[in-house]
């Protein structure tokens, strides 16, 4: 007769519901134990009801547990570092993600992290060989880092302007930024990518009978979506002076905030157009110190001292308001008080992570000083070291992260 | 006065001992009976009970507002007919009388304690799961099937504690998986592609 043990495990709705309340983590170690529960766990519905469990107990958004710093100018490593969030999950992470690429021909970086998927950007440095097996022009990869690689998506740069006479060039904008759109309580699994290129001014010359046509400098805009398997490009007045930098994505929009102008924009990924951000409440000496995004709220911090407020803007994106307020000034590391040396450098912000009252983990500021990221506590004050980059410049790429189950292949 | 606190009243005026001593037959088996029933019964004012039956053919007399408070299946068999209070008794054939005894154990522990604070509750949770593994599995199945929502939370929370933090090789052990089903090839791989987990 069978063990007890061996009733419960052998039991399949028993071990799926032992399974669906591990932490994805430990799911993920799981696949590893035996064959059985591995195929358990690939079967399609595990991965969505174990999302849907972790996203409910959330409400809709999930924590991060690290952020993602990408090492550019270690530019054979390509990979993007892995810092952990909280010390418990120091000893058992892998270091960094990066893809499995020939390094010498082609270059990578991490565009954006959405929802537990990754969107990387791969450049050929130089001509690809004509034996390479991976001879691929510039193009996009989309996968999940914490399950095996075999699951990835390739999309290959969109097409450049169709009118113009060298037809068939790819989307060369100066300056690129793109943007992964991944809502995945949706059923059944989508996801699409948007593209913001800065375009430079050029001539195009269409003959002596026709002239020269002057394409200015400007902005376009590029969607691919994964239920129409294509690219288009997305027509819609653009906002008066927008440039294409880093922006911030939250629940389905791409925002940026400029202090003058009152010019804060965002683009709506569903209705394909541009709307205004509510004017912050004017601030003496203002600068834009963080703009940043967690668990779909926008967080915005404008003061350089070392007292400020974290405003955020509400849901209904009618105003913003002074959610918290910090003072630098009291900080301890776990055993004494620490101050900060005002003279040298001034801190950078990386990341607000917030938490909810009935979560374990309290709500912290992720800063940057001295080649050290840290983390600071807003509930008890506390300072820790998360890791040291050895560098003195504010690490410019910085993705929030938490593991997922779902996985998004070629279908 | 609700019975129920009439209950606890008289539970709380008798002296421990006396428990030993209420004992009386039923259905063939002998079944300890707290002192607060037989003095109720002698005041002519029973709490109505239910018979539960293991598989050893012991029988569990019970309140029935206790089992229908947690048990769904034995709620809805109250509720459509099926059980009569006279005759019958619910058969748990695949329930033994130790695990059904913990089972019922639970039940009323947190039907007469429910207004008791957060941190006694937990703390008697933790000495109630305190059984050996074999146990705790019969305990899951027995919830399982009587559907005790809360038992099977804690009991799940429980596993979910003893896998936290183990390498691969522990977790085969403390489930007892002899056999992995990997390939030679794809136990190397996953050895390569997790190496902290092993």
């Amino acid at each position: 007769m069978d063990s007890p043990c061996d009733s419960v495990i052998g039991d399949r709705d028993l071990l799926t519901e032992i399974l669906l309340r591990l932490p994805v983590k430990q799911v993920i170690q799981c696949k590893c134990v035996c064959k059985k529960w591995s195929s358990l766990i690939s079967n399609t519905k595990f991965p969505y009801s174990h999302t849907c469990r972790l996203y409910h107990k959330y409400n809709n958004n999930p924590p991060p547990t690290a952020l993602l710093v990408q090492n550019f100018a270690d530019t054979k490593a390509q990979r993007a570092s892995i810092v952990p969030l909280h010390a418990n999950d120091n000893n058992d992470n892998k270091m960094f993600f990066h893809l499995d690429l020939d390094g010498c021909n082609y270059r990578s970086s991490i565009m954006h992290s959405c929802n537990g998927l990754l969107l990387w950007n791969v450049i050929p440095t130089s001509q690809p060989g004509p034996t390479s097996e991976d001879s691929r022009a510039c193009h996009f990869r989309i996968h999940n880092p914490a399950m095996s690689d075999d699951q990835c998506v390739y999309l290959d740069y969109p097409v450049g302007d169709v009118d113009s006479p060298y037809g068939d060039d790819i989307f060369e904008p100066f300056e690129l930024k793109a943007y992964l759109v991944f809502e995945p309580l949706k059923q059944p699994l989508s996801y699409k990518v948007i593209l913001f290129g800065q375009m430079n001014p050029s001539v195009i010359y269409y003959g002596r009978r026709v002239g020269f046509k002057v394409l200015n400098p400007r902005i376009e805009i590029r969607l691919y979506s994964s239920e129409t398997c294509g690219w288009s490009e997305v027509i819609c007045n653009l906002p008066d002076g927008l440039r294409v930098t880093e922006g911030v994505y939250c629940n389905g929009a791409i925002h940026w905030f400029r202090l003058d102008h009152d010019n804060s924009v965002y683009f709506d990924t569903n209705r394909l157009c541009f709307d205004k951000l509510p004017a912050v409440p004017s601030v003496d000496d203002s600068c834009v110190k963080y703009f940043g995004e967690c668990r779909g709220r926008l967080h915005l911090i404008l003061s350089d001292t070392l007292e400020f407020d974290i405003w955020e803007l509400e849901e209904d994106y009618s105003s913003w308001v002074a959610r918290y307020r910090v003072n630098l000034n009291r900080m301890h590391d776990g055993e004494s008080a620490l101050w900060w040396n005002v003279s040298s450098n001034p801190f950078s912000v990386l990341s607000f992570v917030h938490r909810q009252e009935e979560e374990e983990e309290n709500s912290m500021l992720v800063l940057f000083k001295n080649g050290k990221i840290m983390s600071y506590s807003l509930e008890d004050y506390g300072l820790r070291v998360l890791c040291k980059v050895y560098r003195d410049e504010v690490p410019r790429s910085i993705h929030q992260y938490f593991e997922t189950l779902l996985c998004v292949g070629n279908s | 006065m609700e019975l129920l606190c009439i209950r606890q009243w008289i539970s709380g005026l008798l002296p421990t001992w006396l428990s030993a001593w209420c004992i009386k037959p039923v259905g063939g088996a002998l079944v300890r009976q707290e002192p607060e029933y037989i003095l109720l019964a002698l005041m002519g004012s029973p709490l109505k009970k239910i018979m539960l039956c293991s598989s050893e053919k012991e029988i569990f007399s019970v309140e029935e507002q206790v089992m229908v408070q947690h048990s769904v299946i034995i709620n809805n068999m109250i509720e459509d007919g099926s059980y009569n209070h006279e005759e019958s008794k619910i058969p748990l054939d695949c329930v033994d009388s130790k695990t059904l005894k913990k089972v019922i154990d639970y039940c009323t522990h947190h039907t007469h304690h429910h207004n008791d604070n957060q941190e006694d509750l937990e703390a008697w949770d933790a000495q109630f799961l305190n059984v050996d593994s074999n146990g705790l599995y019969d305990l899951l199945m027995a919830a399982n099937y009587l559907e005790i929502r809360n038992l099977l939370d804690l009991i799940y929370g429980t596993i979910k504690n003893m896998i936290k933090g183990k390498k691969i090789d522990e977790i085969r052990r403390i489930f007892n998986i002899k056999d992995h089903g990997f390939t030679p090839e794809e136990e190397e791989q996953n050895r390569k592609e997790y190496p902290h987990f092993y």
